[in-house]
């Protein structure tokens, strides 16, 4: 069963039509990339994916039930959401944004056990974080603080990881970090949908890309079917001596190696599994 | 901030709360020994003294803690529900809907067939205010859209007092408007503290039980709505919350400022700037706010007595100006 399906999405707002027959499916293990251009329409489907905005028309399935009938911390344990600009109101600590991320998990009594703290615990390890727990929220750089988001994002352990630019303001070390972090997310039986702006990153670490324009899906398939010179130049508008220049075609290169990499990793969670 | 910690600061405020809770028994034209007080009250002395205590000050002290714990709580949950730290109960025009009406019953003379009327004529107006920000906003209006909707609502209550006040033929009338006004708990007795409790708790219970949803709204409306949180749910309770507990205190006490405003502002870092966990502090930081305010007016002038909401101002604007002062300076 797909973690994740969207049958038909339309999405109006004000009368315009955002989104207009949008359909995708998410297995299991899978990294979806959305690309497009400003106001294609990316952030709107991946709201409604996680369930933030009901669609004018059409279905969300999440693991096969439809979203728009799910209990919210169903949903919210199912589906973990990164904005694209993620707020933060008050200096809060950023040991207490990370616990803001097993707010799904618990109870109305809103106790913190120990799964709590090993999820936490573990989210810290992945992203380094543990030299700024104690740090307040707003006095961090904004790489730091991107990477906070990311790792209340992980604490939450959700299935389905739906990350709006989640990369927008880092270095290329932590943007390639993040990157490889929701990969091993998919790869240990998870999934994500992420919008992305830089390309040759979707080249990279994307199982499968959906190439978005004025609401409507222009090209999806594998990175190379996608990535082609003829798609980019006729959404984004850009002559070919771009897609030389994007490094597209030397990460789709890399790309041989990753797939390898990835066979590892899933071999070795099934054995994991069956031990 | 680990358990001890917070019981720490739990246990500091409601000691405090006590000792200006017997302080508030003992102070006064008769000056009675807090040593006294446990015979006195066990005693219910028919004499003097015992009327002091129970016809006078013990539920003027009660109305004081009910009234600053609805104040400081309701600051708290606004502050947390709009992520502004300069909500509070008057912002969003429940408490200027609430003294309108009382005001209404005082000019019409509703207020005078029973000591009902004027609370009742308070929570009105507070209901009143909340139905108004749902019809001006809608019930899925954006945090920006509510807060408008809350200052045009407080605009049009104060001009519609000011009105009243203004066409009140009567020059005592307006004068006793003026200054219920003010904001005071003189000469209140225990059927006003039965008339509050219930809206008071019934408002502090929704307050209370939003704790979480304000901790995720931290994250903003999407990631809060992304991790559960019923954003819908959260607002009517904070909002009727805040009705519920202040309308029903500005009622029969008044309006009295700044509480809202300026307790979750001292004790915000001491529970690391956390919205859900500021609460529950906020309530007993604003009853001893107010115990203590109420204390300060008794020491004031030969003829009478300052009013509380007076009081609270002299307290709260300078400390608010400081707060200004403070923020402009690059952190």
């Amino acid at each position: 069963m797909n973690l994740l399906e969207a049958h038909r999405i339309t999405f109006e707002r004000g009368g315009q039509r955002v989104l207009e027959n949008i359909d995708l499916a998410l297995a299991e293990g899978q990294f979806l990339g959305i690309i497009g251009p400003n106001g294609a329409g990316k952030t709107s489907l991946l709201r409604i994916l996680a369930g933030l905005e009901a669609p004018s028309g059409g279905q969300v399935l999440c693991a096969g039930e439809p979203l728009a009938s799910m209990a919210a911390a169903r949903r919210a344990r199912h589906l973990g959401y990164h904005a694209q600009n993620p707020e933060l109101h008050w200096s809060l600590r950023v040991s207490d944004i990370l616990r803001l991320g097993r707010v799904p998990h618990q109870g109305a009594l809103l106790r913190h056990d120990q799964a709590d703290n090993a999820a936490i615990a573990r989210a810290v390890a992945m992203t380094g974080l543990g030299p700024l727990l104690k740090r307040r929220g707003d006095s961090l750089s904004g790489g730091e603080l991107a990477r906070v988001h990311i790792a209340r994002l992980l604490a939450g352990e959700h299935r389905v990881l739906l990350a709006d630019e989640p990369i927008a303001n880092l270095d290329p070390r932590f943007q390639i970090d993040v990157m490889n972090l929701l990969r091993q997310h998919a790869a240990q039986g998870g999934a994500n949908v992420v919008v992305l702006h830089d390309l040759a990153i979707a080249a990279r670490f994307c199982d499968a890309l959906i190439l978005m324009d004025q609401g409507r899906v222009h090209a999806a398939g594998t990175p190379a079917e996608v990535l082609t010179s003829t798609h980019l130049s006729t959404v984004f508008g850009v002559g070919g001596d771009y897609w030389q220049l994007s490094g597209i075609p030397a990460a789709l290169d890399l790309r041989e190696p990753l797939e390898a990499e990835r066979r590892r990793a899933r071999s070795a969670a099934s054995r994991s599994a069956s031990d | 901030m680990n358990g001890s910690a917070r019981l720490g600061v739990y246990g500091a405020l409601v000691l405090l709360c006590l000792v200006l809770f017997v302080a508030a028994l003992c102070v006064g034209p008769v000056p009675l020994s807090p040593f006294d007080l446990p015979h006195l009250l066990y005693a219910r002395d028919t004499e003097a003294l015992g009327l002091i205590i129970y016809e006078i000050r013990l539920p003027r002290a009660v109305l004081a803690t009910l009234v600053g714990a609805s104040l400081g709580l309701s600051g708290a949950a606004l502050q947390g529900l709009t992520r502004n730290p300069l909500a509070e109960p008057g912002i969003i025009g429940i408490s200027g809907c609430a003294a309108l009406c009382a005001v209404i019953a005082f000019y019409t003379g509703f207020a005078a067939l029973n000591i009902w009327t004027l609370p009742a004529a308070g929570m009105l107006g507070a209901l009143g205010a909340v139905a108004g920000l749902y019809l001006l906003a809608g019930s899925r209006a954006r945090i920006v859209t509510l807060i408008l909707a809350g200052v045009a609502l407080n605009s049009l209550a104060g001009a519609l007092t000011t009105l009243v006040l203004n066409l009140t033929p009567n020059p005592f009338a307006a004068y006793e408007i003026f200054f219920w006004l003010m904001g005071s708990l003189a000469n209140r007795s225990f059927d006003h503290v039965w008339m509050v409790l219930p809206f008071v708790s019934l408002g502090g219970v929704l307050l209370l039980a939003s704790g979480r949803g304000l901790d995720a709204l931290s994250l903003g409306d999407d990631v809060a709505l992304s991790l559960g949180v019923d954003l819908r749910r959260l607002r009517a309770y904070v909002i009727v919350g805040s009705a519920l507990a202040v309308g029903s205190v500005v009622a029969v006490s008044g309006v009295i400022g700044f509480v809202g405003l300026v307790v979750p502002h001292i004790l915000r870092p001491l529970v690391h700037h956390r919205p859900g966990a500021l609460l529950g502090i906020s309530a007993l930081g604003g009853a001893a706010l107010t115990l203590a305010a109420d204390l300060g007016t008794r020491f004031a002038l030969s003829n009478g007595e300052l009013r509380l909401g007076v009081v609270t101002a002299l307290i709260g604007a300078p400390f608010f100006m400081h707060l200004v002062v403070r923020n402009r300076s690059p952190r």
